[in-house]
């Protein structure tokens, strides 16, 4: 963690709302994505973005007045790294939304046509699209965690120390299921090519 | 870089692109004002403390707070016309120091300096005064002298060494003049006051600074004056009480003139009469007051003896 995020973290911990709104600067954007390819709906995925910081401010405000008090088995404590904090949140709200009944399962990659056809202008370049589809469709054959990992590692760039504090899994396994993932990418975009 | 992503860098350069895909601007900006907007709500209003700031004990604090404030909210009010010899004299010095601490400008500062040194003169003209009344502790009053004393030099001290700041230069000609015309119509004739508020009027906002820094030497003169004068007076009077001679004898000039305006004090005056009084109607059990609020009380009972007779 760099001296500025640790900086960012101190103030963040004694509540003070420029820390929180440098958070969402540094991380609103990639949170969003991470959600999105989870989800695979743009509004929901704002949605649980939305939520997510709401969450962590909530956690914020509740250390000021109960640190050191076990909340639902948990000791609130000052956070120890934000940006797993904020990845641990999303996922337990995504983990909600998937349980919840609202969830209606619709693919990623029908999603992303969805997406494509709406052409951000981030995305409007042929091979942009083309690159994209292609990867997002051999993602889909991932298992979910493995999708995740690929996720935080490759596409946001988190640091293994995030990943591992953020998913629990220690670094051998990390690497292991990462490894494997890419494989599987590789193995699915090579089968794809013939049929492009 | 792990060996495999070296194997897969196409792929990993593939997965990147995933970077490219993003929420709304609008919807980035939206929540980014409305996040922070309910943080800085919250934050603001966030405790600090875990205990201090629990429910529970949130209301009896404030409770106790505003009784604090109250009772110390009257302290300091009825400290506002405290003596040095009185008991709540170094309240008043302390309301002085924070009203000091929290001026916000040199200038400001310097006006209330100014204005607690003319306090402290009028405290020690009293004390004078007191000095030569019949039946008075003299060692009380040289101990109250020598309070007010350590609290007017320390004044002086911050005034003499007050450094002009911007704020003093910014001062308005017309302040200036007000001072000059104070300290020169005490002094010098009508004619030269006129002068002086010429040549400010021509010369502008650093005379003004100027006139105020001069004049507040001239103050500071002036009190260290009076302090010596006070000082040898204690040191011919001898320790104890001073022994009461007749009433008629209390002396009836005011305190020396070194300050323009003296209200002559109430409490001595009010000593004064009580004690002819109390020699008049040779009331046995009455001895001369030692302490104002006794004195109040003697004088409304020897009246009413007065009237009945």
């Amino acid at each position: 963690m760099s001296l500025r995020h640790r900086i960012n973290l101190r103030r963040l911990n004694k509540g003070d709302p420029e820390a929180f709104a440098q958070l969402f600067d540094w991380h609103g954007e990639k949170l969003f994505r991470h959600i999105y390819y989870r989800v695979s709906n743009r509004e929901i995925a704002q949605d649980l973005t939305s939520q997510t910081f709401l969450k962590v401010w909530e956690y914020i405000i509740r250390l000021q007045v109960r640190e050191g008090d076990s909340v639902s088995g948990h000791t609130v404590k000052p956070i120890e790294n934000s940006t797993a904090f904020l990845y641990r949140t999303a996922r337990n709200l995504i983990i909600d939304y998937y349980r919840s009944k609202k969830f209606e399962a619709v693919t990623l990659t029908e999603e992303m046509e969805e997406v494509l056809a709406g052409s951000d202008d981030t995305i409007r370049g042929i091979d942009h699209q083309f690159n994209i589809r292609r990867i997002v469709q051999a993602m889909s054959v991932l298992k979910e965690q493995d999708q995740e990992l690929v996720l935080m590692r490759y596409v946001n760039e988190l640091s293994m120390k995030d990943v591992i504090a953020i998913t629990g899994l220690n670094e051998n396994t990390i690497a292991i299921r990462l490894h494997r993932a890419l494989r599987t990418l590789r193995q699915t975009i090579e089968k794809q090519e013939p049929l492009l | 870089m792990q060996f495999f992503e070296r194997d897969n860098s196409d792929i990993l350069h593939q997965l990147r692109s995933l970077e490219r895909v993003k929420p709304d601007g609008a919807w980035t900006r939206s929540t980014r004002a409305q996040l922070f907007a309910l943080a800085e709500y919250e934050g603001l209003a966030a405790p600090r403390h875990p205990f201090l700031f629990s429910k529970m004990v949130l209301a009896p604090a404030l409770v106790v707070l505003a009784v604090v404030m109250i009772i110390g909210g009257s302290v300091a009010f009825a400290a506002q016309s405290a003596k040095p010899d009185d008991l709540l004299y170094p309240v008043k010095l302390a309301t002085e120091k924070i009203q000091e601490t929290i001026a916000p400008t040199q200038r400001a500062k310097l006006e209330l300096q100014q204005k607690f040194v003319e306090r402290r003169y009028q405290e020690l003209a009293v004390l004078k005064y007191e000095l030569t009344l019949e039946g008075r502790d003299v060692d009380e009053i040289k101990k109250a002298i020598s309070r007010n004393k350590k609290a007017a030099e320390s004044l002086l001290i911050k005034m003499e060494t007050a450094v002009p700041d911007s704020s003093l230069g910014g001062l308005l000609v017309f302040d200036g003049v007000l001072a000059t015309s104070t300290l020169v119509a005490s002094t010098a004739t009508t004619s030269t006051t006129t002068a002086a508020i010429i040549n400010l009027k021509a010369e502008g906002v650093d005379v003004a600074t100027a006139v105020i820094l001069e004049r507040i030497d001239a103050q500071i003169k002036e009190h260290r004056d009076l302090l010596e004068e006070v000082s040898m007076l204690t040191n011919e009077i001898p320790t104890g009480t001073t022994t009461m001679t007749t009433a008629t004898s209390t002396p009836t000039s005011t305190p020396v003139g070194i300050i323009p305006i003296i209200t002559v004090p109430e409490q001595a005056t009010t000593t004064t009469v009580v004690a002819s009084s109390v020699t008049s109607t040779s009331t046995p059990a009455v001895t001369a007051p030692q302490n104002p609020s006794i004195t109040i009380q003697t004088e409304t009972t020897t009246n009413s003896t007065a009237e009945t007779n």
